[in-house]
């Protein structure tokens, strides 16, 4: 059943990397002000996202345990980039793919070990 | 030369993993009352004080990503994971283990690729722009002449 705790998993982190990509698209006109940053549709999905991919992880974390799933969060960096590439024309490189990698590798390392 | 991600930037993310990471190990306190009871909610104040940490961490996260690239800015977030750590061992009493500490350091690296990876793209135009120029006034003096 560890599968199915993976793939809620996974389904949080492409909700979470949507929900941060709707947060930088709205930031260009945010500021220090929290009425303003309510009235702007973008960040507003964009929080509630984030806030909505803690469900499928809560509910996720019941199919295994902590240690073998908290891994799979990592997978955000992966789909935060690729999502930065197609809908912010930001270029990923090869010594910035290698940082994600790291990072996956660091996050398995302190949630694993 | 104006680069596309700010070190203010990059430091205000810095400023909200610490905020989460204080949240979650605030969170991880007030688990340990968690009742679905109005009056135990609204007085279980690590639980109210991490929702609260958390909030200042989204809303550094937004003015942060204003000034950069999401796909520079967003790995910065994975140093929770090393505050996280550190808290826990101070004030959850657990502890470090080699895989943790191996952890941190690999999670540096990458971090520092992402950095070095940003920097390297704008190093590069700069260095290009310049040439161009100096190509296009060698252009402009010969035709003069």
């Amino acid at each position: 059943m560890i599968i199915v705790g993976i793939l809620l998993v996974v389904l949080a982190t492409l909700i979470g990397a949507s929900g941060s990509l709707l947060l930088k698209k709205g930031s260009g006109t945010a500021s220090f002000n929290i009425m303003q940053i309510l009235r702007n549709k973008y960040l507003v999905l964009g929080l509630l996202l984030y806030g909505l991919s803690i469900i499928p992880f809560i509910i996720g974390l019941k199919f295994g345990p902590l240690s073998m799933l908290y891994p799979f969060t990592s997978l955000s960096y992966i789909w935060v980039s690729l999502l930065s590439m197609k809908y912010l024309n930001e270029k990923m490189n090869l010594l910035k793919w290698l940082g994600v990698l790291f990072i996956l590798t660091g996050v398995s390392l302190i949630s694993g070990g | 030369m104006l680069l596309k991600t700010k070190i203010s930037a990059i430091l205000l993310v810095l400023l909200c993993t610490v905020f989460t990471s204080i949240g979650q190990v605030l969170f991880k306190t007030g688990s340990k009352n968690l009742a679905l009871n109005l009056h135990l909610l609204i007085t279980n104040y690590p639980l109210i004080l991490g929702l609260l940490s958390y909030a200042i961490g989204a809303f550094i996260l937004i003015v942060a990503l204003k000034k950069g690239e999401l796909s520079v800015l967003y790995p910065f977030i994975s140093m929770s994971f090393v505050w996280v750590s550190f808290l826990s061992v101070k004030y959850l009493s657990e502890h470090m283990s080699a895989f943790k500490w191996a952890g941190i350091f690999v999670i540096f690296l990458g971090i520092s690729c992402i950095g070095f990876g940003s920097k390297s793209r704008e190093e590069k135009s700069k260095i290009k722009r310049r040439a161009d120029k100096k190509r296009n006034n060698k252009n402009k003096w010969t035709k003069k002449n």
